[in-house]
C-alpha cells in the first residue's frame, strides 16, 4: 500500500528537481541576464555546500 | 605526391599538443585536489585522507613527468614548422614563455621533490606548504601560457614596424582582452578533470566491491568540487562566448553552424550538422526550434548571425569548429547533469549505492580531458586562417622546411608518443588495480637500475664496514 504513495512522491521529486536543474542550467547560462547568472551561481553553489555538508560524511549515507 | 609542409606542420602541432594538454590539465586538477586533500588530513587527522593523497600522489607525480616533457617539445616546434610565426610574435609571446619557467617551473621544481619524497622527512606543515607551492606553480604556468595564446586570438599593447611585432604596452600584451576570461575557464577546466577522473575511479572501487571506504570518500569529495567547478564554468564559458563573440566573430559564427548573414527568427540550435565550405550552406542540419535564440542571443526571437558576414578567405572550416564547440559544450550538459542527480542523489542518501550512477560517473571519467581537448580545438581552429588574430596568416608563418622533413619529425613524435601514452596508461591502471592499501609513502624510483645500485652501494658499505648496523 505504501509503495505507490512513495513512488509518486518520489516521481514528483524527480521531476521538480529536473526542472530547478533546467532552471540552473539555462539561468548560468545568461539565458536571464547577467545579474540572475550571478545569483543563480552563488544559490546553487550554496545549495550544493549545504547539501555536501549535511550528507557528506560516508557514515550517512548508503 | 606532393607534402604539403603547413599542412605537416599544423598537423604536427595538432597532434603534438592534443597529447600534451592532457597532461597539464591533470596535473592542475589533481595539484588542487591533492592540495584540499592534505589541508583535510592536517585538520582531521584522519588517515583516510592521507590515504587518498599518498594514491593520487603517485599518479600526479607520472602525469606532471610527462607533461614536462610534452610540453618542451612544443617550444622546438615554433623553430621546426612556425620559424617565421617564432621570428614575427617572439618578442611578444617569448618572454610569456620565459616567465613561465622562471616563476612556475623554478617554484614547482623546488618543491615538487618535498611533495614526493618528503611525507616521511619534513615536517606536515612544511610538507603541506610544498603541496600548496607545486598546486600554485601548476596554476602560474598556465596564467603564462594563457597569456600568450590569448595575445595570439586577441593582441594587444603592440605596432608592427618593418614586419615585426614591436612592444608598445607590457601590461596590455599580457593583460590581453581574453586572458581575464580565459584563464579561469581554463582552470576550472582543469578542476573539473581532476573532479571527476578522482570521483571515477573511486565509483570503479565502489562498483568492484573494493576500498570501499576510500571510494566513497573519494567520489564524494570529486563530486563535490566538481559540482561547484562545473556551475562556475557554465557561467565563465557564457562570458567567455560573449568576449569571443566580439572579438573573433567568425569563430562563434563557425561554432554555431549557421552560414547565412542573420538566421531564422527565432533561430533553432544546431545539434548536428553536415557542412558544406564551397557552397556556403549545410547539408544536413539536426536541430531544436528556438533554442538557438534563447541560448546564444538571451532572447526568444534573437537571429543568429552566420559565417557569410565574414569574406570567404577569412573563414575557418566549420565543421572543425563546429564539431570542437559542440563536443565541449555536450560534455558540459553531460557533467551539469551528473553534478545534478549527484546532489538529488547525495539528499537521499543513495549517493555510493546507486549502481547505475556509479557506473555512469566510471564512464564520465575522461570527460574533462574529452572537453578539454574539444575546447582547445575550437579555440585554435577557430583563429584560422590567422596564427595571430589579424596581424599574421598560418600560411605565412611556416618555416621554409621540406615537406618529407617534416613528415619524419611526425613520424618520430607519434611514434615517441604513442610509447609515452602507452606508459602512462599501463602504469596508472597497474596503480588503480593494485588500490590505496599498497601506495608508497612516497613517489618511488622504479627499475632495475635504481635497486642494483642501492645493493652494490649498501654490499660495498657492509664489506667496509662489516661491524656497523644499518
Amino acid at each position: 500500500m505504501s509503495a505507490a504513495p512513495f513512488s509518486a512522491r518520489r516521481a514528483i521529486g524527480v521531476v521538480l528537481a529536473t526542472l530547478l536543474g533546467f532552471f540552473f542550467f539555462n539561468a548560468l547560462l545568461g539565458v536571464f541576464g547577467l545579474s540572475v547568472a550571478i545569483i543563480a551561481l552563488l544559490l546553487f553553489i550554496s545549495m550544493a555546500v549545504v547539501i555536501f555538508y549535511a550528507r557528506s560524511l560516508d557514515r550517512t549515507q548508503s | 605526391m606532393k607534402l604539403d609542409p603547413e599542412v605537416l606542420a599544423r598537423v604536427q602541432f595538432a597532434f603534438t599538443v592534443t597529447f600534451h594538454i592532457i597532461f597539464p590539465t591533470m596535473s592542475i586538477g589533481l595539484a588542487a585536489f591533492l592540495m584540499v586533500i592534505e589541508g583535510l588530513w592536517l585538520k582531521t587527522k584522519d588517515p583516510v585522507y592521507l590515504e587518498i593523497y599518498r594514491f593520487w600522489m603517485g599518479i600526479f607525480a607520472m602525469g606532471f613527468g610527462v607533461g614536462v616533457v610534452t610540453g618542451i617539445v612544443l617550444s622546438f616546434e615554433f623553430g621546426l614548422g612556425f620559424a617565421k610565426f617564432a621570428q614575427i610574435a617572439g618578442p611578444a609571446i617569448g618572454p610569456s614563455i620565459g616567465l613561465e619557467v622562471l616563476t612556475a617551473f623554478f617554484l614547482e621544481a623546488g618543491f615538487l621533490g618535498i611533495m614526493l619524497f618528503g611525507l616521511k622527512r619534513v615536517g606536515p606543515k612544511l610538507h603541506f606548504f610544498a603541496t600548496c607551492m607545486v598546486a600554485l606553480g601548476t596554476q602560474i604556468s598556465a596564467s603564462w601560457i594563457l597569456s600568450a595564446n590569448s595575445w595570439m586570438q586577441t593582441p594587444d599593447g603592440i605596432a608592427i614596424e618593418n614586419g615585426r611585432v614591436v612592444v608598445t604596452n607590457w601590461l596590455r600584451v599580457i593583460h590581453n582582452p581574453s586572458w581575464l576570461v580565459r584563464l579561469p575557464h581554463m582552470l576550472l577546466a582543469a578542476f573539473i578533470t581532476g573532479s571527476f577522473f578522482v570521483a571515477g575511479v573511486g565509483a570503479w572501487y565502489l562498483l568492484c566491491g573494493k576500498h570501499e571506504i576510500f571510494g566513497r570518500r573519494t567520489v564524494s569529495l570529486g563530486l563535490g568540487f566538481a559540482t561547484v567547478a562545473v556551475a562556475c564554468q557554465l557561467f565563465v564559458g557564457d562570458l567567455l562566448y560573449g568576449r569571443m563573440l566580439h572579438y573573433q566573430p567568425s569563430k562563434m559564427q563557425a561554432a554555431e553552424g549557421f552560414w547565412e548573414e542573420n538566421s531564422a527568427s527565432p533561430a533553432p540550435y544546431n545539434w548536428v550538422i553536415i557542412p558544406d565550405q564551397t557552397n556556403q550552406r549545410n547539408r544536413f542540419t539536426l536541430a531544436t526550434p528556438v533554442l538557438g535564440s534563447l541560448w546564444l542571443t538571451h532572447s526568444l526571437k534573437g537571429r543568429v548571425a552566420g559565417l557569410k558576414n565574414t569574406p570567404r578567405d577569412l573563414q575557418p572550416t566549420m565543421g572543425m569548429v563546429f564539431y570542437g564547440f559542440h563536443t565541449m559544450f555536450i560534455v558540459a550538459i553531460l557533467m551539469f547533469f551528473i553534478v545534478g542527480v549527484s546532489l538529488w542523489l547525495r539528499v537521499q542518501k543513495r549517493l555510493f549505492s546507486t549502481r547505475w550512477f556509479l557506473r555512469a560517473l566510471v564512464i564520465m571519467t575522461p570527460s574533462g580531458f574529452i572537453a578539454t581537448i574539444a575546447g582547445w580545438y575550437t579555440a585554435e581552429t577557430g583563429r584560422q586562417p590567422w596564427v595571430i588574430w589579424g596581424i599574421l596568416r598560418t600560411a605565412d608563418a611556416i618555416s621554409p622546411v621540406p615537406g618529407g622533413a617534416m613528415l619524419a619529425t611526425l613520424i618520430a613524435f607519434v611514434v615517441i608518443y604513442a610509447l609515452f601514452i602507452t606508459a602512462f596508461l599501463v602504469f596508472a591502471f597497474r596503480m588503480i588495480r593494485r588500490g590505496p592499501e599498497d601506495a608508497p609513502d612516497h613517489a618511488e624510483a622504479s627499475g632495475s637500475l635504481v635497486n642494483a645500485l642501492r645493493t652494490q652501494v649498501m654490499d660495498h658499505a657492509a664489506a667496509t664496514h662489516p661491524g656497523e648496523g644499518r
